[in-house]
């Protein structure tokens, strides 16, 4: 019983740390309830919204998460569903029954302030958005080399390997995708993929001990352009590799 | 080409719809909103048909775009017929007219949907961890199917889902790539972003009409509100907004923003009417029960089963609190 307040709790502080949409629900169902005279009418809507809110949430997160881990993730797109539904529902009736025209233009704007400032019209929200999924300029200079050397194959690190396959234009293989990228999460890829395969996939994690193998292997499966994180005093020449590229936070080795 | 693509990909659900309410006969049900959607629902629904056995017989990715496009070529011609057809029975009818304010109103919708759709051109840049693009790029660029084992779901394709199910949805959007010259990720970030926000305030409207009397300005001001809170909403990558904003194409965006507000509205629909006058006829629950399936079914095949079952879940809940307060208002009538 514990763990489903403690899960109700958490959902609401969830939604209340977002942006204070769960206020604007509570506001619209009071003028809903306020302005409507057939309140019978209203009480589906009414329990389907709350029951979604309330109830769902600590449902999923208690049974269904146990057995769907993934479904997580769901918690706070559930949560904001009413919120979608009712808020606009009850703007309209309430402005619908101002008859001033003046008074309605203030109340849509003062609507629009009261939601802009729930939410993140205004930008008070910027530090916890998805800053971190910016394609940075280092990033973005990364990437331009490699489309400029128009490799046959490439190797890249994790870190840079959605980049090169999102954004390249042009027609760039790679050794290995997502699908290594994402194998903690799917055990039957393993084994599709040979043990040379898997055992690079893992070097690249700490190109600073195993930059040499890392070359070889990628040499054998014929790629002739390899990606790596940064580390200090990197090598200038391993076998047919010659370090072409620096950044910050890459280097890049290719075959001439 | 590429506007073509842009308009057959909002004209086709129309067309489907229409197609769908004419064969099973629900034209007096089902006013123009929820045609649009059953159309929406039956294509999304019959792209996982055709694709996920091309999958399981190896076909190739030519054969399974073939499919699609003869899909939609079938329902064309089915719907021109249809329309033929009802040519003959249609009375006219005048054309509606709206008034200064109802303009206004309608004028802000579109304003604020516009907004919306600059602000998906603008966030283009946070696609760094998409495994959609990236399907739908690869799948583009090599003009083959991603393969899957059919027990462990190993892709064979480099760069493509992981995952132990089949997801087809990225073909879908692929054969559409490829066949207009798109650039895919204006056409999955800007073009399916944009329809699924239009469907969702659709969807969502729906609800509105159905337990409240709404003219047009109410309606075109329940859409401003509405875009104005996707427009506003985007503070955690894990809100609806945000998801609607940015990743709109993904299949739980699309079950959270269209699908779940639909299922909810059908089941208000069928409580109102088992709440009505007249008792329902086995017809009637029969039509319910299919609107119910088809979203369903369409949100188990664009997720692979995975928000799929959170719907059904969702709906069977909604189901019971429903019977639980018909059952409830039986009990105070019969006090009373």
């Amino acid at each position: 019983m514990q763990g489903i307040i403690d899960v109700m709790q958490q959902t609401f502080l969830d939604v209340k740390a977002g942006g204070s949409y769960l206020a604007l629900l509570i506001v619209g169902l009071i003028i809903l309830y306020r302005l409507n005279d057939k309140k019978n009418v209203w009480y589906i809507l009414y329990a389907t919204c709350i029951l979604i809110l309330v109830c769902m949430n600590p449902f999923l997160m208690v049974v269904l998460v146990k057995a769907f881990p993934v479904l997580g993730s769901y918690r706070l797109m559930l949560s904001l569903v009413p919120v979608l539904l009712i808020v606009p529902f009850a703007v309209s009736e309430m402005i619908d029954r101002i008859r001033d025209s003046k008074q309605t233009k203030v109340m849509l704007l003062l609507v629009l302030f009261v939601i802009g400032l729930a939410g993140n019209m205004y930008g008070l929200y910027q530090g916890q958005t998805a800053q971190a999924d910016v394609l940075s300029k280092e990033e973005k200079q990364v990437i331009a080399y490699v489309e400029e050397k128009q490799p046959a194959l490439v190797v890249a690190d994790s870190a840079i390997l959605p980049f090169l396959r999102t954004h390249a234009t042009s027609d760039l293989q790679l050794l290995y995708g997502r699908d290594l990228y994402q194998a903690n999460t799917d055990l039957g890829i393993m084994d599709v993929y040979p043990e040379e395969l898997l055992g690079l996939y893992e070097a690249m994690k700490n190109p600073e001990d195993t930059i040499q193998d890392i070359l070889a292997t990628a040499e054998l499966y014929g790629c002739d352009l390899v990606v790596v994180k940064a580390y200090e005093k990197p090598l200038k020449k391993v076998g047919h590799f010659q370090l072409a590229y620096t950044t910050d936070n890459y280097l890049v080795y290719t075959i001439n | 080409m590429e506007i073509l693509g842009v308009i057959l990909w909002f004209v086709m659900p129309a067309v489907a719809g229409y197609t769908v309410c004419n064969i099973l006969r629900w034209k007096k049900e089902t006013n123009q909103i929820e045609t649009y959607l059953i159309g929406f629902f039956f294509l999304f629904f019959m792209q996982g048909v055709i694709f996920v056995p091309c999958v399981f017989a190896n076909l190739s990715y030519r054969m399974a775009t073939m499919g699609i496009f003869a899909l939609q070529g079938v329902l064309v011609v089915l719907a021109l017929v249809f329309f033929l057809l009802n040519l003959k029975k249609k009375k006219e009818k005048a054309d509606p007219t709206y008034s200064k304010k109802d303009q206004f109103f309608m004028v802000t919708a579109v304003l604020i949907f516009v907004a919306n759709v600059v602000r998906m051109a603008m966030s283009s840049h946070v696609l760094r961890e998409d495994m959609m693009l990236e399907t739908v790029k690869t799948t583009v660029q090599t003009r083959t199917m991603f393969q899957y084992h059919p027990l462990t779901g190993c892709m064979m394709e480099a760069g493509m889902i992981s995952s132990k199910k089949i997801v087809t949805l990225p073909l879908f959007y692929s054969s559409f790539v490829s066949m207009t010259g798109i650039d895919a990720q204006l056409f999955l970030q800007v073009v399916v972003g944009a329809f699924v926000l239009a469907l969702s305030s659709l969807s969502a409207s729906l609800i509105y009409t159905r337990v409240a009397a709404v003219n047009q300005k109410k309606l075109h001001l329940f859409w401003s509100i509405y875009g104005l809170l996707v427009l506003a909403g985007d503070y955690h990558p894990a809100t609806l907004s945000y998801r609607i904003l940015k990743q709109g194409y993904l299949g739980e965006t699309i079950c959270f923003a269209v699908i779940l507000p639909y299922l909810l509205y059908v089941v208000v629909c069928w409580y109102q009417a088992e709440g009505g006058e007249e008792k329902l006829s086995f017809v009637n629950r029969l039509q319910y029960v299919l609107k119910l399936l088809l979203p369903l079914g369409t949100s188990f095949v664009i997720t692979g089963l995975g928000t799929g079952i959170v719907l059904l879940v969702i709906c069977l809940f909604v189901a019971a609190a429903c019977c639980l307060i018909k059952s409830i208002q039986e009990v105070r009538a019969c006090k009373e």
